[in-house]
């Protein structure tokens, strides 16, 4: 864990990282990773990773169209809208 | 399509298919793109917190479907992956998609290529997946407007290998997928509202290597003629770089339509790290034998099975066959025509030429034809049974198109027309007689074939307005003799 | 009205016309207003809603249409949504978020009668163990208000134990109503994975959230559970529920206890879990020493995958549909940047770098797939030990309440909170957490685990214990 990989992860999780708290983090991260890097000294040779605790299946949905929708409710927490669409500043691909 | 005896371009095909159902993938708001901005969107698609994804039984039926036509592997069970990262446009700041355990895994399809005979091209996998919604740039000035109607919307992702070496192979395949998953009725394939998307990657090598060369993609291409022309321009893009000695740069490219060429979006060296990792929200979704059974039940005949019974049994040309099989509602017209006519030939001769060209007149699709397939077949039955000469049933047929009649009543009118007269037909069929006398020996000969020849010269003759059945017994009346 | 109040006691005074729910929620809603300036437990109050609620409550009692929780108020723990009311997560990144939906949980007890106080105190997105990532402020101990109430639920242990409000929905990822139930001295439980749904509350790590209550007992656990558990088809995980009361649930258990887990653990804490290992014992139950392998790995992995797991939850929150936007930033990727850095604290970004971390190509198998592997091990060594034992006692804190700050300058410090706790959620098992003593003057609580479906055996010996202690009848004097 070095400044330019948590770079790469404040870019990767959108996280903007101000140069004053980038010291701590790095080195809390780092006690973190000290921490949790004692599961691979656990051998688990032969076991299957464990998603979920229960060894159940998904139960599945009928394909049918509930009309609940209430655009201009759910655009009253939104920031800015315009003619019921979102608006963000303008998206350039890199 | 050549482009060099020295370079090889190497094909594979990313389709993203719509799957035509109700609701969304995980959410039950209507699968509804067009539309005021957001109104299909509801919590789940919305992303708000708390909202938890349900998987749509009939986006997952569908997606078995596609499997078992291209006799695929059907994953016993199947997982959902995250797949992270941002965009104003991904509601969650990941996709739901799968990696892992694909429900489709290898298949493949007969692609038929021009004038050779059909390619076996492998579908690497086919995999379930939401769509995002739809950035709109500058339509409020430099702002992103965001319309999540499609978000969420099921897609069927289908994976080819890179078996395609040509752009006109390519275009085959992409209209291959078409026909079937349209066939299969999964998919409405409007390809003008993106309905199939088809991203290409395109490497060149030179013949008779082995290891592929660097290559790009060509991302978001939605029709057929555009994924001919897009690979067409980057093959020789790509040779022309090698040919100076100078290496392709792996990235992805957009095919700007109005320009007829490929453009640089972004290259490899951003490529995102997605994180994928399960989906802690859904759990694996069991897929039994019996399901896939039932799917396999429920099912057309495929295009492809269809097109070689048509080739085997109905002994149609492999051409003809395949023009009936190119969409569902052509081959079911023909199919249900040639149950009242029984003579296959002659039934898809008409379709494709005389239906064909009413079609293209009038811009109709086979569905919007007036004209049912019983009607036809009735009036071809008449032509099987040489009761009606083939251009006597072209005017029984252009009157009821054009004035709405009946079949028996258009028979009946242009019966009225027919020369029954046995001493005009007799003139015709001596004059006919005396003009084949090579024909005339043939058929003295026992060579009754000759005597459908010498029946259409009579026809001919009479303008269409003898009655076939009567000119073959005066025909055989004085040739027995 | 006796300030200690439970569920059912506040029925007997409805049923019996001691007291309309108007006037008991009035009264709570009083007490609130009176003592949570110091407890800071709510950090929203629906005062109107609740005494309209109240008053309904009442006329359908009058006519006879009685359910289990008519005209009870209850708390809410600020991460489940509640239509048309504030759901902030005591995150800025929330903090005017008005939710257009009800959680199924709140749902479900609204259509068994109760009617909503108000939202609880919690650590930011759930994620902490002291209640101090709170963008309201930490909420206090009743028991002593220098010392912290536990986390994340900390705000709905508080508010019960302080009996400002009879029972409060709380949410368990890693032993965040636990902990704090003890720290508190207040029933608190959490049910099989995915018997409480999870839809409507706010996503910290999805394959380890558990809803659950504080409770004052275990008999109003039990009553909280059969109103809010159910399978939920909009939750893909959710389960059944089992019944909460089996008649031929064995009143005799076999207990486990893995007494060297416990070998660390300071003489106050195990003096009181023996205390109750005694009760228990002279019950006719019977102890047998069991053995957990993998114990000591659990709250590594557990931070592997709940970090991961948050680190994609938390990917929502970009400021465009909802929540925090930042007054900064001229592109998308920038305005997203700034929104997340200014609406997160910084217990909420270390754990979403570390998610990040532990997902990012080279790193995914070495400590994700890992850290399943691990937990399969902890998952397998419970259902080892269910083969011989119907329960298994253990502490459920490693200390009792400690004081403000003590732990917020180490994070892996403040993570060995939960080393008792966290292999359950890993193994999504039910569990309660039930006072069981006092040290020092601050309450100690001790933990029962149960197979998976196993809730009728909790309540079974939780009631069992709760006829012979009164240590859940004690309430701090923060009221006087």
């Amino acid at each position: 864990m070095d400044d330019a990989t948590l770079a790469r992860l404040g870019h990767l999780s959108r996280i903007l990282l101000k140069d004053e708290e980038q010291a701590a983090l790095l080195q809390d991260l780092r006690t973190i990773l000290r921490f949790v890097d004692e599961i691979k000294s656990v051998p688990t040779k032969d076991v299957e990773p464990l998603a979920h605790p229960l060894d159940t299946v998904q139960a599945l949905r009928n394909d049918s169209v509930i009309d609940d929708i209430e655009r201009d409710k759910y655009q009253q927490v939104a920031s800015q809208t315009v003619d019921g669409f979102y608006v963000v500043p303008k998206v350039i691909d890199s | 399509m050549n482009f060099s005896s020295k370079w090889e371009p190497v094909i594979g095909l990313e389709i993203h298919v719509q799957l035509n159902t109700q609701s969304k993938l995980f959410s039950t708001s209507p699968a509804q793109v067009n539309s005021d901005p957001n109104v299909h969107a509801n919590i789940v698609d919305l992303a708000i917190p708390g909202t938890l994804p349900v998987l749509n039984r009939k986006a997952l039926h569908k997606a078995i479907m596609f499997g078992v036509a291209i006799s695929a592997r059907i994953s016993k069970t199947c997982r959902f992956e995250r797949k992270s990262y941002f965009y104003p446009d991904l509601p969650k700041g990941y996709q739901i998609t799968q990696l892992s355990d694909p429900i489709v895994g290898k298949g493949s399809i007969d692609v038929l290529t021009e004038g050779k005979s059909a390619k076996t091209v492998g579908i690497t996998r086919a995999h379930l997946e939401e769509d995002a919604g739809k950035s709109v740039h500058d339509r409020i000035a430099n702002t992103t407007a965001i319309d999540l109607n499609r978000a969420g919307t099921p897609l069927l992702e289908v994976v080819t290998e890179p078996h395609l070496n040509s752009p006109s192979e390519a275009a085959s395949c992409f209209r291959q997928l078409h026909t079937l998953v349209t066939w299969l009725g999964i998919c409405d394939g409007n390809l003008n509202e993106g309905s199939m998307r088809c991203d290409a990657n395109v490497s060149v090598r030179q013949r008779g290597d082995k290891a592929l060369g660097n290559r790009t993609e060509i991302k978001n291409v939605n029709s057929f003629r555009f994924v001919e022309r897009a690979l067409h321009y980057e093959i020789e893009r790509h040779i022309a770089l090698l040919e100076q000695g100078e290496s392709v740069e792996r990235e992805t490219r957009l095919y700007d339509v109005e320009r007829d060429e490929t453009r640089r979006m972004r290259g490899k060296e951003y490529s995102d790290d997605y994180r994928y990792f399960p989906d802690p929200d859904l759990l694996p979704v069991a897929v039994s034998e019996d399901l896939v059974e039932s799917i396999r039940r429920s099912m057309p005949e495929l295009p492809h099975v269809r097109r070689e019974r048509y080739v085997s049994q109905l002994e149609l040309d492999h051409g003809i066959a395949a023009l009936l099989t190119r969409d569902r509602e052509t081959s079911e017209y023909f199919e249900r025509a040639n149950r009242v006519t029984g003579n296959a030939r002659l039934v898809a001769n008409w379709i494709l030429g005389n239906v064909g060209s009413i079609l293209n007149r009038d811009e109709l699709t086979i569905e919007e034809f007036p004209l049912s397939p019983e009607a036809l077949g009735k009036i071809l039955s008449h032509v099987d049974d040489d009761e009606l000469s083939d251009a006597m049933a072209k005017q029984v047929f252009d009157q009821v198109l054009a004035h709405g009649n009946s079949v028996n009543e258009a028979l009946d009118r242009v019966r009225q027309t027919q020369i029954s007269g046995s001493g005009e037909l007799r003139k015709i069929v001596q004059t006919v007689l005396d003009n084949h006398p090579n024909q005339v020996k043939q058929l003295s000969e026992g060579k009754s074939k000759v005597l459908g020849f010498l029946i259409g010269q009579a026809i001919k003759m009479s303008q269409g307005k003898a009655d076939p059945k009567q000119l073959s017994e005066i025909f055989r009346e004085l040739t027995s003799s | 009205m006796d300030t200690i109040q439970s569920i059912k006691q506040l029925c007997d005074l409805m049923d019996t016309r001691q007291a309309s729910s108007y006037e008991i929620t009035s009264e709570y809603l009083a007490r609130i207003r009176r003592i949570d300036k110091q407890l800071n437990s709510f950090v929203s109050l629906h005062e109107e809603a609740a005494l309209r609620a109240a008053r309904l409550a009442d006329k359908n009692r009058a006519c006879g249409r009685i359910k289990p929780l008519t005209g009870i108020p209850i708390g809410h723990k600020d991460v489940f949504c509640v239509k048309g009311e504030r759901t902030s997560c005591c995150s800025r990144m929330l903090e005017s978020f008005v939710a257009p939906y009800s959680a199924t949980i709140v749902q479900n007890l609204e259509d068994a009668g109760a009617v909503s106080l108000g939202k609880t105190n919690m650590d930011e997105f759930a994620m902490g163990s002291s209640n101090e990532t709170s963008i309201f402020g930490p909420a206090r101990n009743p028991w002593n208000l220098d010392r912290v109430p536990g986390g994340s639920s900390g705000g709905s242990a508080a508010a019960v134990a302080a009996c400002i409000a009879p029972a409060c929905t709380g949410s368990d990822t890693g032993g965040s109503i636990r902990q704090p139930a003890s720290f508190c001295g207040v029933t608190g439980f959490k049910p099989t994975y995915g018997v409480n749904s999870r839809f409507g509350m706010v996503a910290f790590a999805s394959s380890l959230d558990h809803p659950g209550t504080l409770t004052r007992s275990v008999e109003d656990a039990r009553i909280m559970f059969d109103a809010m558990s159910g399978q939920d088809l909009l939750d893909s995980t959710s389960s059944r529920a089992p019944a909460s009361s089996n008649t031929s649930a064995a009143t005799r258990m076999t207990l486990g206890y893995p007494t060297s887990l416990f070998s660390d653990l300071p003489f106050s804490i195990t003096n009181a879990l023996e205390e109750a290992r005694k009760i228990l014992e002279g019950q006719g139950n019977t102890i047998i020493e069991i053995d957990l392998p993998h114990f000591d790995n659990a709250v590594a992995a557990y931070y592997v995958i709940s970090c991961a797991e948050a680190s994609a939850n938390l990917a929502r929150y970009d400021g465009i549909r909802y929540g925090h936007r930042s007054m900064h930033g001229s592109t998308f990727d920038s305005l997203c940047e700034h929104s997340r850095s200014e609406g997160f604290g910084q217990e909420v970004k270390r754990r979403i770098l570390t998610g990040t971390f532990v997902l990012s190509v080279g790193h995914y198998d070495a400590y994700y797939v890992k850290a399943q592997k691990v937990r399969r091990l902890i998952r397998d060594d419970y259902l080892r030990a269910f083969e011989k034992v119907d329960l298994i006692l253990s502490p459920a804190s490693p200390t009792t309440a400690f004081r403000l700050h003590a732990l917020d300058r180490e994070p892996t410090e403040m993570y060995k909170q939960d080393q008792f706790t966290v292999p359950v959620n890993m193994a999504g098992l039910p569990a309660m957490s039930i006072p069981c003593g006092f040290a020092e003057e601050l309450p100690v609580g001790f933990q029962m685990i149960g197979p998976h479906f196993g809730e009728s055996r909790l309540f079974s010996l939780g009631v069992q214990f709760q006829t012979l202690t009164d240590w859940h009848l004690k309430a701090p004097n923060v009221l006087a």
